[in-house]
Order: C-alpha cells, then sequence, then structure tokens
C-alpha cells in the first residue's frame, strides 16, 4: 500500500518534472495571481476568463494549469481582501475583517506573509492528505452504479442550495434555473432539439463558458459600473513581509486548525472553502483568550480561514476528481474545461489515467511552492497593480470575454449570448439570486437526466433502484432531509445568523 | 367596486417594487417558457424518457416556486429593489454586441478597438491620449497572447477584397 503511494507519487513527479508542464504550472499560477489580485475580479471571473487559453493544451498540462490558475486566484482573492477590504469571493470575506483591520494599523505585509504561509502549509499537508486517502475513495465510488451516482448530484445540488447566499426558496429556483438551460440542444437519447427556439447555435446547447462568462464576469462589470469609483479604501504601506516570531507563534496553531477544518469540508460533496473559511474564524474566535481583539486585526482571524480556504480549495478536487461532482461555483467551471478535455471525471479515473491524477496532486505541490516564491517577493507589484483605475481594467475584461467565448466556439452567436447572460446575471444581482446554483444545476443536469435514464433502462423502469441499493438511498434520504431542515424556520433564521457572522 | 380596483393597482405598483415579488415572476416566466418548450415535446414515460420529459417537469416546478416567492415577496414586508443602472448594461451590451459583428468581417484588432471604444463610451473621463493608448495597448496584448501565444485562426485586419 505504502510502496504503491510512492510509485504513485513518482509517477506524478515525472509527469509534473517536465520542463514543459512546470511552465505552464507557472504560467497558471502567475496568470491566476495576476488576474485575480485586480480589484473587482474574483476567482470565479479569473478562472472564467483564463479557461480558454488551457484548451488548446494537452490534457494533463491543462488540468496543471487549471489547477495553478485556481491557487493563484484564491491567493490573489486575498490580497485584495486583506489591501481593499474588497473579498472577491465568499471564501475571503472573513479573511478581510481583520486582514483589513491588520493593513489599517500598518502591518499589511504580515497579513499577507501569513495569508501565504498558512496557504502554503495548509496546501502541502492537503496534498499529503489527498494522497494517502483519495485511492480509497475512489476504490469505494467504483461501487457507485447510476442510481447513486444520480444521488450523490442530487446531494450535490442540495449543498450548493444550503450553501447560496440569500432565500433558500430563490437558490432552489436557481438551480432549476440551471437544469432548465442544461436540458437546451440536442437530446442524446431522441435526438431531437429541445428548448432552442429554432435557433441554430443553440443546437449544441449553451456552452459553459458562455454561461459562466455572462453570469459571472459580464454581470460583475455592470454592477461594478453603477458604484462610484475612488471610494475603496487603500493600504499603500505595506511594511514588513516575513512575520516575527511573536506573530508566528500565535499563527501556527490557528494554521493546523484551519487546515484540519479545510480538508475536511473541502471532501464533503456541497461544502466548501467559503465554509471552511467561515467555520474556522468561528472556531478561533471561540477559542481565543480574547474574543473582542477579532475584527481589529487579530492573525489569528487571517491566518486560519486562509489555511482553511486554501487546504479545502484543494481536497475540493477529491470529489471532483473522483466522483466528478463540484462543490462551488469555481470547481464547477474547472469540471466543465475537463469535459471539454474529454476527460471523464470518476472513480476510474485513476485506473485509467494515472497520470492525469497523479500529475495534479504533484502539481498541487509544486502549484504551492510557486505561489509562495512568487508572492512574498512580489507583494509590492500587486499592491501596484491594484491601483489600475477600473476604467482601464473592465474593457480589458469585456475584450477578454469577447475574445475568450469567440476562440471556444468560433461562433460570433456565442458573443451575442454571452452579452445576453451578462444581462441576465445582472438582474440575477440586483434580485438577490445567489448565481452559484445556477451554474451547478446547469453542470450537473445532463449528468444527472443521464444517469436518471441509465439506471432505470438497468431496471427496466423499476423505481426501487433508487430505495434499494444502500449508497443511493442515504445520500437521496440525507439530501430529503437537508432540504426539509432547510426549509423550516427556525434552523433557517439560525443560518442566517451564521452567515451575517 | 372601482377602488377595489385602483387599490389593487396601487397595491400592484408596490408589488413591483419588492425584490422578492420579481425575483418570483422572473422565475415565474423562466418556468412557464421551459413548461410550454418541454410540453410540444415527445413525453415518453420515466422509464423511457422522452426529450420532454425533465423539461415540462423542471418547468412546472421552477414555475411553482416562482409564484410561491412572487407571493411571499409581495405580501412580505422584504427590501425594495434597487434602481438598475441602464448606462453599464447599455455598455457592456454594446461592447459585446460590437465585437461580435466586427471581429469575423474586420478581424481582430479593429473589433477589439471598437469593444473597448464603446465599452468606454459611458465613462470618457480622462484624455484621449489615455483613452488612445489603452486601445493600443489592450489590442496589443490581444494579438500577442492570442493569435501568436494560442494560435487562434482568426484574421488581424478587414479581409474583405482578399
Amino acid at each position: 500500500m505504502s510502496m504503491d503511494l510512492w510509485n504513485n507519487l513518482a509517477l506524478g513527479l515525472s509527469v509534473v518534472g517536465t520542463w514543459s508542464n512546470l511552465a505552464y504550472c507557472f504560467a497558471g499560477v502567475l496568470l491566476g495571481t495576476v488576474v485575480g489580485v485586480l480589484p473587482g475580479v474574483g476567482p470565479v471571473v479569473t478562472i472564467a476568463l483564463l479557461l480558454p487559453m488551457t484548451f488548446g493544451l494537452p490534457a494533463v498540462t491543462a488540468i496543471i494549469m487549471l489547477a495553478g490558475i485556481y491557487y493563484g486566484a484564491q491567493y490573489g482573492g486575498s490580497t485584495t481582501a486583506i489591501l481593499m477590504k474588497l473579498p472577491g469571493e465568499p471564501s475571503s470575506v472573513v479573511t478581510a475583517i481583520d486582514g483589513h483591520a491588520m493593513a489599517q494599523r500598518g502591518e499589511a505585509g504580515i497579513a499577507l506573509g501569513i495569508a501565504a504561509i498558512g496557504s502554503f502549509i495548509a496546501g502541502t499537508i492537503a496534498a499529503a492528505l489527498m494522497a494517502l486517502f483519495s485511492p480509497t475513495l475512489a476504490h469505494f465510488a467504483l461501487e457507485f452504479g447510476p442510481a447513486d451516482n444520480f444521488a450523490l448530484m442530487a446531494f450535490g445540488l442540495v449543498g450548493a442550495v444550503v450553501l447560496a447566499r440569500g432565500e433558500p426558496l430563490k437558490a432552489i429556483a436557481m438551480v432549476l434555473v440551471g437544469l432548465a438551460f442544461g436540458l437546451v440542444g440536442t437530446d442524446v437519447a431522441s435526438n431531437e432539439e429541445r428548448m432552442t427556439f429554432g435557433l441554430s447555435s443553440l443546437a449544441d446547447g449553451i456552452s459553459f463558458v458562455v454561461a459562466s462568462m455572462g453570469l459571472v464576469g459580464v454581470s460583475e462589470i455592470i454592477a461594478n459600473l453603477e458604484k462610484p469609483e475612488g471610494e475603496r479604501t487603500f493600504q499603500r504601506r505595506i511594511g514588513r513581509i516575513w512575520p516575527d516570531r511573536a506573530a508566528l507563534r500565535a499563527a501556527w496553531k490557528p494554521i493546523l486548525r484551519g487546515t484540519g477544518i479545510g480538508s475536511l469540508f473541502g471532501v464533503l460533496p456541497g461544502a466548501g472553502a467559503s465554509l471552511a473559511s467561515f467555520t474556522s474564524y468561528s472556531v478561533e474566535k471561540k477559542i481565543a483568550r480574547d474574543p473582542s481583539r477579532f475584527g481589529n486585526g487579530a492573525i489569528e482571524g487571517v491566518a486560519g480561514p486562509e489555511s482553511a480556504n486554501n487546504a479545502a480549495a484543494q481536497t475540493n478536487f477529491v470529489p471532483l476528481l473522483t466522483l466528478g461532482l463540484p462543490s462551488g461555483a469555481t470547481t464547477a467551471l474547472l469540471l466543465g474545461a475537463l469535459t471539454i478535455q474529454g476527460i471523464v471525471p470518476g472513480p476510474q479515473i485513476m485506473e485509467q489515467k494515472p497520470d492525469l491524477f497523479w500529475g495534479v496532486i504533484v502539481s498541487m505541490w509544486i502549484g504551492n511552492v510557486m505561489l509562495v516564491i512568487l508572492n512574498l517577493p512580489l507583494v509590492g507589484v500587486w499592491a501596484r497593480m491594484m491601483q489600475i483605475p477600473y476604467r482601464w481594467l473592465y474593457p480589458a475584461i469585456l475584450l477578454f470575454c469577447a475574445i475568450g467565448v469567440y476562440t471556444v466556439s468560433n461562433t460570433t452567436a456565442d458573443v451575442f449570448l454571452t452579452a445576453g447572460f451578462g444581462l441576465l446575471g445582472y438582474v440575477f444581482i440586483k434580485l438577490e439570486c445567489d448565481p452559484a446554483p445556477l451554474l451547478l444545476g446547469f453542470i450537473l443536469g445532463p449528468l444527472m437526466e443521464e444517469n436518471f435514464r441509465r439506471a432505470l433502462i438497468i431496471t427496466q423502469g423499476d423505481f426501487h433502484v433508487f430505495v434499494s441499493r444502500p449508497i443511493s438511498v442515504t445520500l437521496l434520504a440525507a439530501a430529503t432531509v437537508l432540504l426539509i431542515t432547510l426549509l423550516l424556520p427556525a434552523i433557517r433564521r439560525g443560518r442566517e445568523i451564521a452567515f451575517q457572522e | 367596486m372601482a377602488r377595489t380596483a385602483s387599490s389593487f393597482a396601487q397595491q400592484l405598483r408596490a408589488s413591483l417594487r419588492q425584490r422578492d415579488f420579481l425575483a418570483g415572476l422572473l422565475f415565474l416566466f423562466l418556468g412557464a417558457v421551459t413548461t410550454l418548450e418541454g410540453a410540444g415535446l415527445h413525453q415518453g414515460s420515466a422509464e423511457r424518457m422522452g426529450p420532454g420529459y425533465l423539461p415540462l417537469r423542471i418547468g412546472l416546478l421552477l414555475a411553482a416556486i416562482g409564484l410561491v416567492i412572487a407571493i411571499k415577496g409581495a405580501r412580505g414586508e422584504r427590501a425594495g429593489v434597487e434602481r438598475f443602472a441602464g448606462l453599464p448594461i447599455l455598455a457592456a451590451t454594446a461592447a459585446l454586441t460590437v465585437f461580435g459583428f466586427a471581429i469575423e468581417d474586420l478581424g481582430l484588432i479593429p473589433a477589439s478597438a471598437l469593444l473597448v471604444l464603446a465599452a468606454r463610451a459611458i465613462s470618457w473621463r480622462g484624455r484621449a491620449v489615455e483613452l488612445t493608448a489603452l486601445v493600443v495597448v489592450l489590442a496589443a496584448i490581444v494579438v500577442v497572447v492570442f493569435r501568436y501565444g494560442l494560435g487562434v485562426p482568426v484574421p488581424l485586419w478587414p479581409t474583405w477584397g482578399a
């Protein structure tokens, strides 16, 4: 067993260790950080913008670069959260609280340094845990039949509803909208077109690049443009970056606790980086000797959540690669990218494409090393990049959206469709509907339909298959219970309080 | 009779400013469209789902949930909806549309320039020099990254006559 592990890691290292893969890993981390640092460009938008650049690459190289983009974007998001109090996504909301308070005290450098060190430690431990435990999980998942896969995805969708901001009922509706968008195109079984409204450009379905760029990229530009510029609080002074001994002593326990919390939450389908960082923050606050320091620049409030965030970002790949189940908008995008590369994630991936699986795991660790090397000396550069005025940035983002969408399909119809989705996404922002459940429904919808169909074809239409298989019935029961408790008023109030914290 | 009608109109006008009421209406609309599309297709049965099986059911469920959200939104004392920003919407959609029309006939460089100009049409702040520089720099980045870096087969300049 342990011999296997070393052999596998050696295989991964040999995959990543080529010059070109190392270069793409580095390019991914660099681009992810550079774009992620830009104000108003969160990790989801960063990944959506950079996705088209990976489509021409071989599959393994593409996913290594994508993973690099993903960590880079996450770290870039934390940098904007600390320096400008502009969290790009929910998972860095808590970092913004104490990180920015530290920055205002002139300790921006230490906050950034601790975030980088914490992320590195968390990333290393999480990669090791993944290498140890994902074979077991994949082995378990090999038992999954179509009915179990369907149940698992249903559970994942309910998880997305639980984690969505705002009214649960609206999140459920958003999942359904996503499922409906996912149906557009030619039905695989009957070869009939559905919901295409006679448009030939919709016959192949809506490209997920179009949907995600429009819904999260273009819509955010519109929303940002209506805010007056110049209201941001920017911290010019970075100060020293390498934390002193006292800071390290205060931070190492939160880093380890955050790593544990993050690794665990990342594996759960539906849960994700944001839940991990929220939990880590409240744990640190609860066990602190003086909780009143939190909110006023407590270093634990940066170290814990940032480590949790990064650990979860990484263990997210376990359900993604072994079960094909994304846990949030960012991993949903990665799943879409894998599909475009012709890779079907699932338990068989470790046997059929061991080079890909172990290459990704090893590249995670190498990506984290690069992140630290890149970020500690370059923090000053990032800080200067944040001062780029938005009136220069948004035309650039729109341009990259347009070209990105166009290069994926080579049709102008997709560019127009992106504008339409941008408009729709803006309406959703105004009506306070979180787009994450929609994206998840959009990507999982067609897979669920296929598994549902296959399950019933195998059993010749016997619905008992969903309740007679232990895995399926457990997951469906868990999903139902979760859904019911979510809609009960008492628990809802508790959830609202938790989200406000 | 007339009074109830006018108070209903008043109520409706008030509701139209309710965020959740509008969200519900939007879901109801999307659900209705999905339902209608699904109903026109072969249904099949659960064992052998036809192409219309899922659209019809997803659409109905979405419409029903939309209705519930709308009713709850109209009744409750929920937050109103913010104003929609007209100019930013126009700028973003116009920029993408212009690019879509220009890319194949005019080529990458003019299409990029037009996109940037359309996007910036609503915020002319800054001098003409700044805008020119922005157009030139962005077009250069795009050409280097997409045409030479990624090898996207798209003409750089207008192709008519060629």
